[in-house]
């Protein structure tokens, strides 16, 4: 290895101390031509004062002071402090590679493995997601993703909101991973067990030190900090936000209609018709619907369902089997016009024909509904009981769209009714739409 | 101008309590107030000024230079001072640090009056 002059000696460290910044090229050879001017000039005086040419080289170099800190200082005084945490960091620069102290591998490791889950995560969810939500879901992912590519660089050049992010990480996914083996015990989770090993790591002086001259992370950093640690779990929240690309009860209009026969005043039987009519679909573009229909996903049910029970006045349909009701025939939605059923070949009974319970559901298959097309499902019941059935029942049909929203309607044998949104459904059955 | 409760220079000058960022700067518009100066030259008057008082890590100077170029205060020319030498970067005073500079000794002057009055044995 050729051993430098002094005068080279002086030029190199003041281009190692611009190697710590983040300045533009042009910026970056006159303060390097400039710095050396500095240093020479040093050199060139402490030869005058009696020192040899590597002596006053050093001493040149000792009192200009620390690179790496001047490295920063120069970077802040050329940007904003929040240039030099985002753009700065992703600008190649020489950092030491030497001295990393216990636990920077795997805080970086965790971090690496965070930007890749968000990743795969956003994939998955993708795949089950409606257009708006799937919007807000990238976005907040992409943003998530990064952060760990800044916090990953960052950590790099011992910047200390880098630790800051690496702890919290650290934190939320031991703590997650917790609730989780709470909720469903022997719960195996990689960032759960890399985070566990980070912990130990992370919270020792050894890493306080490495990033101990970098600036303190104040209250609102702190916070975005943790806002970035969440930000992947917008998908899992993102249901609850309205997605105007979807229909919503306002795009569904239902009536009911009950014919019903007498014996003597009293209803005998009858026929409850149900006809629904959709102005707008709120179903994906294929390749997303497959995946939206199936109920394996998580917590999803993209099971649409008709409900056929008694009203809220009194039960038509006494307790009891031999007071009870047979039904013909079978509730299941069909396209008015051409017959062909428009349900999931799921028909759920609740209890048995005889119809005491009073709850008739019909699975609707998101893939066959079409946008202003009338479909029909209808039922008919025939009282088992001598009397007959009391006076003018009330019978209700409930459509409720996959958990999230729904419409009913009530009808008697005097009158037919008409849908009215329902704003909160019996049962929500997925955060997903 | 000056701000007493800033960040710190890039290291903390030997045998002065504190010094902020913005006190930092001003001192260095009143140096280049004089006549026009380089780093080299701004930090030795600077130590031979205060008698070792302020006596900085030398680069610290630089990145406090930058902040009053890119603040508008001061504007750098480089001048060729002959062969073998590498040539220097001059830096004089605009009006904005003239300015600056009038406001940041009023404020100095208010600041050492108060801190006086407070610190002054009674």
């Amino acid at each position: 290895m050729t051993e430098l002059t002094p005068a080279e000696r002086l030029r190199s460290h003041a281009e190692r101390i611009l190697d710590r910044t983040s300045v533009r090229e042009r910026d970056r050879e006159e303060l390097v031509e400039e710095l050396y001017g500095h240093l020479w000039q040093r050199w060139q005086d402490g030869i005058g004062a009696g020192l040899s040419g590597d002596e006053a080289a050093d001493a040149a170099i000792a009192g200009f002071g620390d690179a790496d800190r001047l490295g920063r200082e120069m970077t802040s005084a050329y940007h904003s402090r929040l240039y030099a945490s985002t753009i700065g960091v992703l600008l190649p620069a020489v950092a030491g590679s030497s001295d990393r102290p216990y636990g920077y591998g795997r805080s970086r490791a965790l971090v690496f493995l965070t930007g890749f889950f968000t990743l795969v995560g956003g994939a998955v969810v993708a795949n089950m997601q409606t257009p708006f939500r799937l919007l807000v879901s990238v976005l907040a992912l992409l943003l998530a993703f990064f952060i760990t590519v800044l916090a990953y660089r960052a950590l790099a050049r011992r910047q200390r909101w880098a630790l800051v992010y690496v702890q919290v990480l650290a934190l939320a996914f031991v703590a997650g991973w917790i609730v989780e083996c709470v909720v469903q015990p022997v719960q195996v989770s990689l960032l759960g067990i890399v985070a566990l090993v980070v912990l130990d790591a992370v919270f020792r002086k050894d890493l306080s030190l490495w990033v101990g001259s970098s600036r303190r992370t104040g209250k609102l950093l702190g916070m975005v900090i943790v806002v970035a640690v969440l930000l992947p779990y917008v998908p899992l929240a993102v249901g609850a936000v309205p997605d105007p690309t979807q229909a919503s009860p306002a795009d569904l209009s239902i009536t009911v209609r009950a014919d019903c026969t007498r014996t003597g005043g009293a209803v005998a039987g009858g026929t409850v018709t149900a006809t629904i009519r959709w102005a707008r679909t709120d179903f994906l573009p294929n390749g997303f619907r497959p995946d939206m229909a199936r109920t394996d996903l998580i917590g999803a049910s993209s099971a649409s369902s008709l409900q056929f029970d008694p009203g809220a006045n009194g039960l038509p349909f006494p307790r009891g089997l031999e007071d009870g009701v047979v039904v013909t025939g079978n509730w299941t939605m069909v396209d008015a016009e051409t017959g062909l059923p428009a349900d999931a070949g799921v028909l759920v009974f609740s209890g048995s024909s005889f119809f005491d319970v009073g709850v008739v559901e019909d699975a609707i298959d998101p893939g066959s509904i079409q946008a202003n097309r009338t479909y029909r499902a209808s039922l008919g019941f025939i009282s088992q009981r001598s009397t007959g059935l009391p006076d003018d029942p009330i019978f209700r049909v409930r459509y409720d769209h996959q958990g999230r929203w729904g419409a009913e309607a009530f009808a008697t044998c005097t009158r037919s009714g008409v849908g009215q949104p329902v704003t909160t459904p019996v049962q929500p059955t997925s955060q997903f739409p | 101008m000056s701000d007493h409760s800033g960040a710190e220079p890039a290291e903390r000058p030997t045998g002065v309590p504190h010094l902020s960022r913005g006190d930092f700067g001003l001192l260095i518009l009143g140096l280049i107030s004089r006549r026009e100066m380089y780093g080299y030259e701004i930090v030795a008057e600077l130590r031979a000024t205060t008698k070792g008082t302020i006596d900085l890590p030398e680069g610290t100077v630089y990145p406090a230079l930058r902040r009053l170029e890119r603040d508008g205060m001061v504007v750098g020319h480089w001048v060729e001072v002959g062969a073998g030498a590498p040539r220097r970067r001059y830096y004089r005073l605009t009006l904005d640090g003239e300015r600056a500079l009038t406001e940041g000794r009023e404020e100095w002057r208010l600041f050492k009056v108060a801190a006086d009055a407070l610190l002054e044995p009674s």
